[in-house]
């Protein structure tokens, strides 16, 4: 009897905390966890890329084993030292180029934040970042990384923000195409990201740029999305369906920027 | 068992939302939470499978966006739909009766999530549940063939 009162008891306490979570006095403990999983995520992160980093020293070891232990030993200093530098060089580039972006635009205002966690769950195509409300994030404002569009902010709680990603087929963008000066909606698919709508009058041509677009006051216009990759419907459509490919590699990002209008 | 829960908890987290995050958002990956629901379900008894369920899913209804008790509910219902059809219909010590079970799990899941999202990643669930059914055969190898869980919990012989 006391024991079934007991789990009545816990069952009655889950559901109370449960129903107080729907209210938003309680993002800030959401937060508080969010925060508190993205050390030791950030932690686990960096161990398994320099696992993948030495098994990939492991294969030029045994490739090099031929050669003299001296030399050997060189060799895997100077690929450790090449790999640091290359990283180096890699997050360098990445933000020379959100520095540039950031200095060819004087009408928007970036905002670093730092990616702290991935949704584990593919249906969903977001990650978390470590800036929200109290940093002056508001929902639908673009995120960009190395001057292109990778998303736009979903879910703004005080600490932390959900980016949704281009990928994500919830998401949809208004995009012009640079060389025809036509606009299209973005939106991510199966077939990957699809600018469709464009009129079937349109030569659209493969290898343009395409940005996004003032329509509907989404986001600022001129902000880089990627360039097209090929047509994909067919000619007797009312409307053209491009493919289009971003040089950006959403899933290895540890920084981006909010674009503040 | 609660502190074995937790340790699991500790240890699940930060691998789903770091490497297999990246992982998942480039080709998809396994459902941690998912496989280790099954697996306390499968392997113990309903009050292990029910505390475990609402451990993981007040942790990701934590660190998620989605409205809170999504994946506790999620995960509870899960956890109860194997506990009932486990000794009524399935046998436990089958190892292909389980990852059964594994797979409906994985594709009750899958459909929840993708009706809320709107979103159908075809290749996302098929990635999802193979390595699921792959973890899931690993995880029961290592659980219930080599330490011989079974034996100790149900007396059942493999």
């Amino acid at each position: 009897m006391r024991r079934r009162r007991r789990q009545w008891g816990i069952v009655a306490a889950i559901a109370l905390i449960i129903l107080v979570a729907q209210f938003s006095f309680f993002n800030p403990v959401r937060d508080v966890a969010r925060r508190f999983v993205a050390a030791p995520t950030s932690v686990v992160r960096h161990l398994s890329q320099k696992i993948n980093s030495s098994f990939g020293l492991i294969r030029s070891v045994n490739d090099l084993a031929k050669e003299n232990a001296e030399l050997k030993a060189a060799l895997n200093q100077k690929e450790a030292d090449i790999a640091k530098l290359a990283t180096v060089q890699n997050e360098n580039t990445s933000l020379r180029q959100d520095l540039n972006f950031s200095q060819g635009r004087t009408d928007i205002k970036l905002i670093p934040a730092t990616v702290s966690e991935f949704s584990p769950f593919g249906n969903y195509q977001t990650l978390t970042i470590d800036k929200g409300s109290h940093d002056g994030l508001k929902e639908n404002m673009a995120v960009v990384s190395q001057g292109f569009l990778i998303g736009e902010l979903k879910n703004v709680s005080d600490a932390t923000s959900e980016v949704w990603l281009l990928t994500n087929s919830g998401l949809v963008v208004p995009v012009r195409l640079t060389g025809s000066q036509t606009t299209g909606i973005l939106k991510g698919s199966l077939r990957g990201l699809i600018v469709d709508n464009i009129p079937a009058d349109t030569s659209v041509t493969v290898g343009e740029a395409v940005v996004t677009s003032d329509l509907g006051n989404l986001f600022p216009a001129g902000i880089a999305v990627g360039k097209v990759e090929e047509i994909i419907s067919k000619k007797e459509e009312v409307f053209q369906t491009a493919r289009i490919s971003s040089p950006i590699n959403t899933s290895s990002l540890s920084t981006v920027f909010i674009v503040r209008p | 068992m609660i502190v074995a829960q937790l340790l699991v908890i500790l240890i699940i987290l930060p691998i789903s939302y770091g490497p297999l995050g990246e992982l998942t958002l480039r080709h998809g990956g396994p459902d941690l939470f998912l496989v280790a629901t099954w697996l306390f379900a499968w392997l113990t008894d309903r009050t292990n499978a029910l505390r475990w369920a609402v451990i993981a899913g007040l942790a990701l209804d934590l660190l998620n966006f989605q409205r809170f008790g999504f994946w506790t509910f999620q995960l509870v219902g899960l956890a109860i739909l194997v506990d009932y059809v486990r000794g009524r219909y399935f046998q436990v010590s089958s190892l292909a009766e389980a990852l059964l079970a594994l797979l409906v799990m994985t594709l009750i899941s899958l459909l929840i999530q993708s009706l809320m999202t709107q979103q159908f990643i075809w290749p996302v669930w098929l990635i999802e549940i193979s390595s699921n059914v792959l973890l899931g055969t690993i995880m029961y190898y290592i659980l219930a063939v080599r330490f011989r869980l079974f034996q100790r919990w149900f007396g059942q012989r493999l």
